[in-house]
């Protein structure tokens, strides 16, 4: 147990170090200069700020820098905001995605956990989801954003278009990510209820006579849980990507947001310290799931675990 | 057996033949031909959907941006399939360290989100300068081929092993099979079916990945026609103009609605035929 | 009607992806005193469907017609059923460690049935209760037991805990689906003993599914036998025994199959295999220590043992699929080994043609590909169909299967053959066809054989020595 632990430690410690080289060296193969300040006239302000930055200083000297600022989560600055690190751009827009995010992770796992259950039980429904699912799985959610923001925002005037901070604004941002990860919860609820149903310790606790609610809490739902929590990963991945279109589009300063424009002025030393500070996130929240799930899965298992 | 009908493989040559026209299909010069008095114009006779913001047909964009995602996202996927079975047909097959180090391979690449390899494929590939920014077509075509193998290779893995454990590999390796023999004769026939499910479903995803990298602005670079970046740039004149914003909407849902549900009837086709073999 | 149970003209189909596959057919049976009935069948007879059946749990694809009546009533669903679960009616499955629920400790489930039974009822009764539950059936540290999930306790265990949970509500009808089959004899023994105890005390209507015969001779007033989905044969217990009519019945009740006809011991000869002191050990756990096995022309060896014990390990040593850890090894020079496996399912590939299995030893080295006519010798002395070569091992029965099996090692002009519980998998006729067969060929082709089973009887019809491991 302890093994698969530091095991795991030492993969995501290994992963985050190949990260970091393969973004430092595929900048540095970009052709053309890894930093556009040719809208700079003056030539002393250009030397000033290669050597401020060091970027005239051979290549393996800045590869170790760049490990050792890591290392110290000090992602680098900006060059065209002059002056403002990454750091403090994560710190201030990362919370209001953070909750964006986990609203809709929790939004998502009621909701689709509700509907999987519910479908479960009755067959008419099952046929119909169905149908709604593959129209919602198809409809790509920048799309259902502008929808949304455009018939609820615009004309109808519901909700608002101007970012508060209110709970109102994070309500159409939520519906949208949300849409996706809801189908593939409920149809993994709803497989692996039907599966659990037909084990015989269902059978059995149903032949002692104990009640209907017991056992989908106590049996059904408590086995098949599992899975949807792997699924868990993969959601928060699509959020990450996803928040990028949805906070453009409503106008949302989370990092997402930020991000897309930091891409489009070819600001690279943040776009690294973002992509960076994102796959850690990516890899570390991986992980954690996995070791949940594991711990789960194991729970009875005090002996040797076979992996 | 019967999935491999007659009938069933005619129309997959049939499908590949498509493939192949949709490949060789330049883009016309009618996608570029500007004509200002007509810009925003809506739908008319002479221009079935109407004209964007620089006055190109929008009915021809729409179509050749349609062709491209489609293209795209079925070679993608193919040579993304082909390249994760034999991975992962191997990962299964090998055991002790060989697989150990092939799987780690695959969790440290996996763990590389796949908007930050989309994002230094396009940059490299913008600015090497081919012509037309014909560079963004190979940097789409690399993302996603190299985003979408490792989930695949891993399920590839996953039914390899489980063949592995059969007596009949054992009787193989016996008489002195190595990896090939038992790769075409073995693993292949049994795991046909999971690869064409994998094809299927990947293919929509694939579609998305290209709209949504070109609707933030590192997908197909103009004047490459991408449905993506249709739509976000219809999101700014909505207001005004809301064709430019639905019919490209519209499209893009339209194709990646019939290849899910092309997937669910496959995937339903399949699963009766296994299960009545059993 | 005095019935307890009553069963006219019913069916079960599943509808399995746009077809019917029908289990049980048309079946009658009427129970109407309260005593100790086996239910007897090999596997795909229909037992278990028609206990479910009986139950009411049947999966959800599952279509049934005809009429099945408990103590006069016929119910239609599980909801209707609600009313007796527990206190009329009860069923314990076959798996032990699938009975309970995986993810709650024991206690936590004693205490839901516990509750159930006694209404409100504060949490130190419920321990206490829960203690004396389990201090019926001979445990021995009770904290730790209550403490733990099913999986890690023994099967043994947990098959008795889940009897003592079904027969908390003390049922007049108790359903048992292959309580003992997989324990250990100890346990099985406790187990018979927790069910005989039972209906000493309550005398309940008790249905006894197993394939134990034996173990249903000793305790039952009848015994029914089942195949394909029907009713074959039903017998009270008289002053004779059982007494059955058909020929498949009686060659199940008699196990008459394996009388011992080989005793003697095949001396001098040469020696073709030798191991000694052989130790194998995966990951730290060492499966065989300090082994010794000799072969020598002409014989049949049998190896003997519980599962897991390392028959078939050794069997991958001689074939030189594994290396052993330690020991010496020695085979003859011009020795040719080939091996039959236990589940035809899984030794030969569904997806190839039988031809393309036959020659799939030439193919790997690249000899020449055997004509149909010599194939089709072997097919005809074994007695399958003629177009057998252009079928999946799909479209052929179990005991058919395992004879390709044998096909393709004869094809190698072997000189040792190892079989791996060739005949576990398969039903009674199709046993006594195969074993047949290895008799048959041993002399014709001068072969010696080692042979694998847990079942003694077989073991000692087929071996002149017999190692136990």
């Amino acid at each position: 147990m302890i093994k698969k632990i530091i095991y795991g430690l030492l993969s995501i410690v290994v992963s985050i170090f190949f990260i970091n080289t393969i973004t430092f060296f595929l900048i540095e193969i970009i052709p053309g200069e890894s930093y556009d300040l040719s809208y700079i006239r003056s030539e002393a302000v250009v030397k000033n700020i290669e050597e401020k930055y060091e970027l005239n200083k051979p290549i393996g000297y800045r590869y170790v820098k760049m490990l050792k600022n890591t290392y110290t989560f000090d992602f680098g600055n900006s060059f065209l905001s002059e002056g403002r690190s990454v750091n403090s751009i994560i710190k201030e827009h990362f919370p209001i995605s953070a909750k964006l995010g986990a609203l809709t992770i929790i939004y998502s796992f009621i909701l689709g956990v509700i509907i999987g259950i519910v479908t479960s039980r009755y067959k008419i429904l099952k046929k119909i989801s169905f149908i709604y699912f593959v129209i919602m799985i198809s409809i790509p959610n920048f799309i259902l954003a502008a929808i949304l923001q455009y018939f609820l925002c615009v004309k109808l005037n519901i909700f608002p278009i101007i970012w508060n901070d209110n709970i109102l604004n994070y309500i159409l941002p939520c519906i949208t990510l949300s849409s996706y990860p809801i189908v593939f919860i409920a149809k993994l609820t709803c497989e692996s209820i039907e599966e659990v149903n037909k084990m015989d310790f269902v059978l059995a606790a149903k032949a002692r006579g104990i009640d209907k609610k017991t056992i989908l809490f106590r049996y059904v739902l408590k086995n098949s849980i599992t899975s949807t929590l792997s699924y868990l990963g993969t959601i928060i991945a699509n959020l990450l990507v996803g928040s990028f279109v949805v906070e453009s589009i409503f106008n949302i300063p989370g990092l997402g947001k930020y991000f897309v424009t930091y891409v489009m002025n070819k600001d690279y030393p943040v776009v690294m310290g973002l992509t960076l500070f994102y796959s850690i996130l990516l890899i570390v929240s991986t992980y954690l799931i996995d070791l949940i799930v594991f711990i789960k899965d194991n729970k009875g298992k005090k002996y040797e675990i076979l992996e | 057996m019967k999935f491999w009908s007659k009938k069933n493989i005619f129309i997959i040559i049939c499908l590949i033949a498509i493939l192949i026209f949709l490949a060789t299909m330049g883009n016309s010069p009618a996608v570029e031909f500007q004509n200002s008095d007509l810009k925003y114009s809506k739908p008319s006779t002479h221009h079935i959907f109407g004209n964007d913001s620089l006055g190109r047909d929008l009915f021809i964009r729409i179509v050749y941006a349609t062709k491209n995602a489609i293209s795209i996202a079925l070679y993608s996927i193919l040579t993304c399939v082909f390249i994760a079975t034999i991975y992962g047909a191997y990962a299964g097959y090998a055991s002790g360290i060989a697989e150990k180090i092939m799987v780690m391979i695959m969790n440290i690449i996996g763990s590389i989100p796949d908007f930050l390899i989309a994002i230094f494929l396009m940059m490299f590939f913008n600015n090497i300068g081919l012509k037309n920014n014909n560079g963004s077509l190979f940097g789409i075509f690399g993302t996603l081929v190299i985003v979408s193998w490792i989930p695949v290779a891993r399920v590839i893995k996953n039914e390899t092993k489980k063949i592995m454990n059969n007596d009949y590999i054992l009787y193989s390796k016996l008489k002195g099979a190595k990896f090939f023999h038992i790769f075409f004769h073995h693993i292949i026939p049994n795991i046909k079916n999971t690869i064409i499910i994998l094809v299927i479903q990947r293919v929509p995803s694939a579609i998305f990945l290209e709209a949504f990298l070109s609707f933030i602005g590192i997908g197909l670079q103009p004047p490459i026609p991408s449905l993506g970046k249709m739509i976000s740039e219809g999101i700014k004149t909505a207001r005004l103009y809301p064709h430019l914003l639905i019919i490209p909407s519209i499209c893009l849902i339209l194709i990646i609605l019939i290849f899910n549900i092309i997937g669910e009837v496959l995937i339903k086709k399949l699963n009766d035929e296994e299960l009545k073999n059993e | 009607m005095n019935n307890i149970i009553n069963i006219n003209n019913f069916s079960v189909q599943y509808y399995c992806r746009k077809k019917y596959l029908e289990i049980i057919k048309n079946l009658n049976l009427r129970i109407e005193k309260k005593q100790i009935i086996s239910i007897i069948g090999e596997s795909g007879s229909g037992k278990t469907t028609l206990i479910k059946a009986i139950m009411k749990l049947l999966p959800q694809n599952a279509k049934t017609s005809g009429k099945l009546a408990i103590f006069g009533k016929i119910y239609n669903s599980e909801n209707e059923m609600q009313e007796i679960y527990g206190n009329k009616i009860g069923m314990t499955f076959q798996d032990p460690f699938l009975s309970l629920n995986p993810t709650l400790k024991i206690k936590s489930q004693i205490a839901i049935i516990i509750k159930k039974k006694y209404g409100k009822i504060n949490e130190k009764e419920i321990h206490n209760k829960s203690y004396e539950l389990l201090k019926k059936l001979n445990f021995n540290n009770i904290e730790e037991v209550l403490d733990s999930y099913p999986s890690e306790i023994s099967g043994g265990m947990n098959q008795k805990i889940n009897i003592a949970l079904s027969l908390e509500f003390e049922p007049e009808i108790m359903i048992f689906d292959e309580p003992t089959s997989a324990l250990d004899y100890d346990s099985q023994d406790e187990v018979i003993d927790l069910v005989l105890d039972y209906y000493k005390r309550k005398k309940p209507l008790i249905i006894f599914v197993t394939h134990n015969i034996v173990l249903a001779k000793k305790i039952s007033d009848r015994i029914i036998i089942m195949k394909d989905g029907c009713i074959l044969d039903d017998s009270p217990k008289t002053d004779n025994g059982f007494i059955f009519n058909s020929e498949y019945a009686r060659l199940l009740y008699n196990n008459a199959l394996y009388e011992k006809n080989k005793s003697y011991e095949i001396r001098s000869s040469k020696k073709l295999i030798e191991l000694k002191n052989i130790k194998k050990n995966f990951k730290k756990k060492e499966v065989l220590k300090n082994t010794n096995f000799t072969l020598c022309k002409g014989e049949t060896v049998g190896i003997i043992g519980k599962t897991g014990i390392g028959k078939t390990t050794l069997c991958k040593i001689i074939c030189g699929l594994y290396k052993a850890s330690e020991g010496e090894i020695f085979i003859d020079k011009n020795t040719n080994i080939e091996m039959v496996f236990q589940s035809a399912k899984s030794s030969l590939d569904s997806k190839l043609k039988i031809r393309e299995i036959l020659n799939e030893s030439n193919k790997i080295n690249k000899k020449e590909l055997y004509e149909d006519k010599v194939l089709l010798n072997y097919i005809k002395d074994f007695n399958l169909p003629v177009d057998t070569l252009e079928r999946y091992p799909t479209e052929l029965s179990g005991g058919q299967n395992q004879k390709i099996a044998i096909i393709r090692a004869l094809l190698n002009h072997p000189n040792v053959i190892i079989f791996d519980e060739p005949t576990s998998s398969l039903d009674v006729n199709s046993q006594k066809d195969i074993l047949d067969i290895i008799n048959k060929i041993k002399e014709k082709n001068s072969l010696s054989y080692i042979f694998i089973s847990h079942n003694p009887q077989v073991i000692n019809y087929m071996c002149n020595r017999i190692i136990k491991l």
